[in-house]
């Protein structure tokens, strides 16, 4: 019962940080966040694949709203394996804000990756308690009261 | 991207040597001649162009003057309001830039080298008719021509080959229409249009509708920038700019005296080549350990994953 609070927690946590990502880039004129001092990492690729990736998050949220467990989560760990990549082959100036929740974080000097490690161990979690949470597997089968053990 | 400054012509005005003037140059560079009004302020929009559309950049409150520079820059955010960028005050005692973000002023004699500040050449061509005022004796012009539309071209340019800026005007009728400025290695990197003139009560008038084209030859592009001026006051020709009093709590960098201070009282020397210190944390220092703080809390997610899952293991065996 506990695991399964911490799970929802956890996935509704999940949820609105991927709303608030696909939201703030989706609203303009938060997208063209450039500024003359700060241009966003986020920023210095075309509209089009900021777009297509804040639908791709705004779709994560959804899928986690509608309760959805392993496909949000895993589609959330591909992008996120996806945004390290493109940071290892693009990256971003000295101090640039990455500018992955729009306007909210244009003089935010946090690393971006260390927001993808905290963010990926947050999916990490989440993972581990919808696994244990679900009522999979021999052994429970077992030792559950209206189904008799052979 | 960035405010064109003006300072590669007026540092060459600055540098040349005086020498004799071309011959076909009209030779006519007084105040005058340019009907500019000696002290006025107002109001841009800047704007820049993206895929085809212009898109809200920031905005300047400014205020020029023969003897004179006034410019804040701020960016009017929505959902979060108005973020000063930056303050700039520049006179021939001193030149103030106030950085809030920063919590640093930095004063320099710029204005006193190069007759402007950075981004002044963008919203008015006065700093171009300054800089021809006070060093008129100092001026060589390369090239001066007359284009079949009755517009006078003027160059000034350095040295050739030592890096030396090089510049050029427009010049139609009582105006300058133009500016650009580059390098004589790299050629024009900035055209600036100086356009749609507004007639002041004086007699002076000044542009409304300025338009800059920079071109970054590593990639190649240009990026056009746009600006209006609005609110446009002539001021009298008499007005006198204060810069002080400076705001209080800020670590000024006095690259005059060669010093650091905070509320008048020197804290440190500045070691040029060094970082420079400052009573506020640096930029970044915060954002770093911030960095440190989330890589930890990661990791606390993960090992709480791992003891999750490896309870689990263990029960179900």
């Amino acid at each position: 019962m506990l695991t399964r609070l911490y799970r929802n927690l956890t996935l509704w946590l999940i949820g609105v940080v991927w709303a608030l990502a696909g939201i703030s880039k989706l609203i303009d004129p938060l997208l063209n966040s450039a500024d003359i001092q700060i241009v966003t990492w986020a920023s210095s690729f075309p509209n089009a694949i900021i777009i297509s990736v804040a639908i791709f998050e705004c779709i994560i949220a959804i899928g986690i709203f509608a309760r959805f467990r392993w496909v949000p989560i895993i589609l959330g760990s591909f992008l996120l394996t996806s945004f390290m990549i493109s940071l290892w082959i693009w990256p971003p100036e000295y101090q640039q804000p990455c500018g992955c929740f729009g306007i909210v974080e244009l003089f935010d000097t946090i690393d971006p990756v260390s927001k993808i490690i905290v963010f990926g161990g947050l999916h990490t979690l989440a993972a581990a308690l919808i696994w244990v949470s679900q009522p999979s597997g021999v052994s429970i089968k077992k030792e559950h009261p209206l189904v008799p053990s052979k | 991207m960035h405010f064109v400054s003006v300072s590669l012509v007026v540092l060459f005005l600055w540098i040349a040597p005086p020498s004799q003037a071309s011959e076909s140059a009209p030779d006519d560079f007084s105040w005058e001649r340019f009907r500019l009004p000696e002290n006025y302020q107002g109001h841009a929009v800047i704007q820049y162009e993206l895929d085809g559309a212009m898109r809200y950049w920031n905005e300047v409150d400014f205020s020029f003057g023969k003897k004179y520079v006034y410019l804040k820059r701020f960016k009017d955010i929505p959902g979060v309001g108005v973020s000063i960028i930056d303050v700039r005050n520049g006179d021939f005692d001193e030149s103030l830039r106030v950085v809030p973000s920063e919590n640093v002023i930095y004063r320099t004699r710029t204005f006193e080298q190069s007759y402007s500040e950075s981004g002044e050449s963008e919203l008015s061509p006065l700093p171009i008719v300054r800089a021809l005022f006070f060093q008129i004796d100092q001026i060589e012009i390369a090239k001066s021509e007359q284009m079949d539309d009755g517009v006078l071209t003027y160059q000034f340019s350095g040295k050739d080959g030592v890096g030396y800026g090089v510049s050029e005007i427009d010049v139609q009728e009582d105006r300058i229409i133009a500016y650009r400025s580059g390098k004589v290695k790299s050629g024009f990197v900035s055209t600036i249009h100086y356009g749609k003139w507004m007639d002041l009560p004086s007699g002076a008038h000044v542009p409304t509708v300025i338009r800059s084209d920079i071109f970054d030859p590593q990639s190649e592009t240009i990026t056009r920038q746009v600006i209006e001026l609005t609110d446009i006051v002539e001021l009298a020709s008499n007005y006198v700019h204060t810069i002080r009093p400076l705001p209080q709590g800020f670590t000024v960098i006095d690259h005059i005296e060669g010093v650091s201070k905070v509320d008048g009282k020197v804290i440190d020397k500045i070691q040029y080549g060094q970082p420079l210190k400052s009573n506020s944390p640096q930029p970044g220092a915060r954002g770093k350990q911030a960095s440190k703080f989330f890589i930890w809390i990661g990791a606390g997610f993960v090992i709480v994953a791992g003891i999750v899952l490896g309870t689990k293991l263990k029960a179900a065996s």
